[in-house]
């Protein structure tokens, strides 16, 4: 189907595509790395927020002369691509304290790189109602930051444009997965994965259009995925569609995930609120939390157990990156969790390279091979 | 020029071997297994599912290549052609290169099975050694695989860091267990997540003026050590059985059963070729259900 191609190419062409809007636009691209940037605030200066990732087909020497051996592959993946000079295109990088890869990583991006603005958002680590005011006031930081350095003003309408855009985007995306409810769903993992990653590469205004365009032409799609096992895909950040790639070439299907390049990057909608601010803080601090968040494992438990009800998952895979140490916690509890449910889960720890992907593939292959049964 | 004859301490020695004094001609399913491992390829052919022959051989550098001459070596004396061969699966890290393969399967489903027929139907951990890795699955009454886990990329705790070990130490890798079950007292394990760190720290408990066997013992400890870890965490029932290369090795073996506080049941097949044999047995099964006896 030629629209699923519009979403391989923008990610697949993601420097070029930022580069030529840039040109074309004449306005700044602000890089992210965290799914609790408020997206919306850098939307209400016309700029384009871009999130920031890594690949899985390169080595990572430069980022290794500086970074420790307990550094996250995927952080290490993305410092090397910066000192590679493919950032260099950049007006903006902004990122949380969500994970410490993260939020050590910021430093060495901002003392390594030249890209002119800065800015790190302290996000709270647990959920209670002074966090939330909290990061209120620290949203009210960051916009004041991007005020003076982009010389403009953020107003409450083009926040709430910013906002409407986000919502209309996200609930598209929900849409988006339902289609993969069916038996075979509608859209294989790889494309579904493909689909939300490339949201993060363009303006929502344009990915909002091509949702559109896929709604209404997917249905009657002549090549639907095969069937296989059904899976709910969960662990650290998923920047490539490898891992699914290697998942679906064995007889497994994903048909849903919880992971910071899906479920967990939409699933919320900002709230309608007086002021948008607070909004955006609201619905940052209340999303599905990320496993960094502290006592809030139930509620992404929860929130994993619906969806295996909803789309009728088979069984779960956990991929963990090497030293994804928030993610690492959790996993032992998930999976214990879901056993005594009696839905099947296989952890797979794995570095953000090529590094081992034929061991990884026999897992999977052989869990596959578990859950549907040899003859 | 004259060449010096070092002996290979590290090289196992490669057989065939025909079981069945039976006439192939007379049986109704010829299937076969192909198990293409990372360091020695394996292949057994199976009469109405009863183990007729099988070889064991390392594996080269063009898998195919070895796929072949191992399947050819294990018919050799029998008159069997590969196309007398109804159905042949292919397992292993090199199972996508077995050409006259109908299928492949992995090769922890293939373990199972073949613990299953090697041991009978009371296993229920099944723990495979091989040249790269480690498995430790979990089965049922029928050798289906219930769970399992595999170690990480490192090759400590296999077959591969024994070799490299029976090259340190200058003693064949056939002798190395007993070698390493003939100290008084069992010294501390050597380093345990590495081949190469393990082998460098032996080294220097060598020159410390360690005999050999206390040396072993520490590696053979070491490996024990590792390998238990990876059982603990999938869970061991009884009846617990060791396949793959190294089941053969009683220092790693006996230490493992130790530390368990469970003894492995004894194989009266050579359990090197358990993934071989799961492999031809699920033959078995697909060509039934090709031919429609299923």
């Amino acid at each position: 189907m030629q629209i699923l191609q519009s979403f391989k190419n923008l990610l697949h062409r993601k420097h070029i595509i930022a580069k030529t809007w840039k040109n074309q636009n004449k306005r700044p691209v602000v890089g992210w790395n965290s799914t609790y940037t408020p997206e919306e605030i850098i939307s209400a200066i016309n700029a384009l927020p871009i999130r920031i990732l890594g690949s899985m087909d390169t080595t990572t020497t430069l980022a290794d002369a500086y970074l420790p051996r307990n550094a996250c592959s995927f952080a290490r993946s993305t410092f090397d691509h910066a000192l590679k000079g493919d950032y260099n295109y950049l007006d903006g990088f902004v990122t949380s304290n969500s994970c410490d890869n993260f939020g050590k990583t910021y430093d060495l991006w901002r003392h390594y790189t030249q890209i002119p603005y800065f800015h790190f958002i302290n996000t709270p680590h647990t959920n209670t109602p002074k966090s939330s005011e909290f990061l209120y006031y620290e949203l009210i930081r960051f916009k004041e930051s991007l005020e003076k350095h982009f010389k403009t003003t953020i107003t409450n309408k083009t926040l709430q444009t910013a906002i409407k855009t986000y919502n209309e985007n996200r609930t598209f995306l929900k849409q988006v997965y339902n289609l993969r409810r069916k038996d075979p769903p509608l859209l294989s993992g790889v494309e579904a994965l493909e689909i939300v990653l490339s949201s993060m590469l363009t303006t929502k205004q344009a990915h909002n259009k091509l949702l559109k365009q896929l709604l209404s032409e997917v249905t009657t799609r002549p090549d639907p995925p095969k069937p296989g096992v059904r899976l709910l895909i969960t662990g650290s950040i998923m920047d490539t569609p490898d891992l699914l790639n290697i998942t679906e070439t064995v007889g497994g299907i994903a048909v849903t995930d919880d992971l910071c390049t899906g479920t967990r990057y939409f699933w919320n909608l900002v709230e309608a609120n007086k002021d948008p601010l607070e909004a955006i803080a609201k619905r940052y601090i209340n999303k599905i939390p990320s496993p960094f968040m502290h006592d809030s494992h139930r509620e992404r438990f929860n929130h994993i157990k619906q969806l295996i009800k909803d789309y009728d998952v088979e069984a779960v895979i956990i991929f963990l990156l090497k030293f994804c140490d928030t993610h690492m916690f959790d996993a032992p509890l998930l999976t214990e969790e879901l056993k005594a449910e009696g839905i099947p889960v296989l952890n797979i720890e794995y570095e953000h390279t090529r590094s081992g992907i034929a061991p990884i593939k026999t897992r999977i292959e052989a869990f596959i091979e578990m859950v549907k049964g040899v003859p | 020029m004259a060449e010096m004859n070092t002996q290979e301490y590290w090289r196992w020695p490669e057989y065939r071997h025909t079981v069945l004094d039976k006439d192939w001609h007379n049986s109704k399913i010829i299937t076969a297994g192909v198990d293409v491992g990372s360091v020695g390829s394996k292949a057994v052919v199976m009469l109405d599912g009863e183990l007729y022959a099988y070889s064991a051989m390392r594996t080269g550098g063009v898998s195919e290549a070895t796929a072949v001459k191992v399947m050819n070596w294990a018919i050799e004396e029998t008159g069997l052609k590969l196309d007398d061969l109804h159905y042949v699966v292919g397992t292993g890290y090199g199972r996508v290169n077995v050409p006259f393969a109908k299928r492949t399967i992995t090769e922890i489903a293939c373990h199972a099975r073949g613990a299953h027929y090697i041991y009978g139907p009371t296993v229920r951990t099944v723990l495979d050694i091989g040249g790269q890795d480690c498995k430790a699955i979990r089965c049922d009454e029928r050798g289906k695989v219930l769970s399992f886990l595999m170690n990480d990329k490192c090759a400590a705790g296999t077959g591969r860091g024994l070799e490299v070990f029976a090259d340190l130490v200058s003693v064949p890798i056939q002798d190395l267990g007993k070698v390493s079950l003939s100290v008084d007292e069992e010294p501390q394990p050597v380093s345990n997540t590495c081949v190469i760190f393990a082998k460098a720290e032996s080294l220097a408990l060598l020159r410390q003026g360690w005999p050999k066997e206390r040396v072993a013992a520490a590696y053979h400890a070491a490996m024990a050590d590792r390998i238990v870890d990876l059982l603990m965490r999938v869970g061991v029932e009884k009846d617990f059985v060791v396949t793959g290369g190294v089941a053969k090795n009683a220092g790693v073996i006996e230490r493992v059963e130790r530390l368990l506080s469970i003894k492995s049941l004894k194989p009266n097949i050579d359990p090197i070729l358990a993934g071989s044999l799961g492999a031809a047995l699920f033959a078995k099964a697909l060509y039934e259900k090709q031919i429609g006896l299923r």
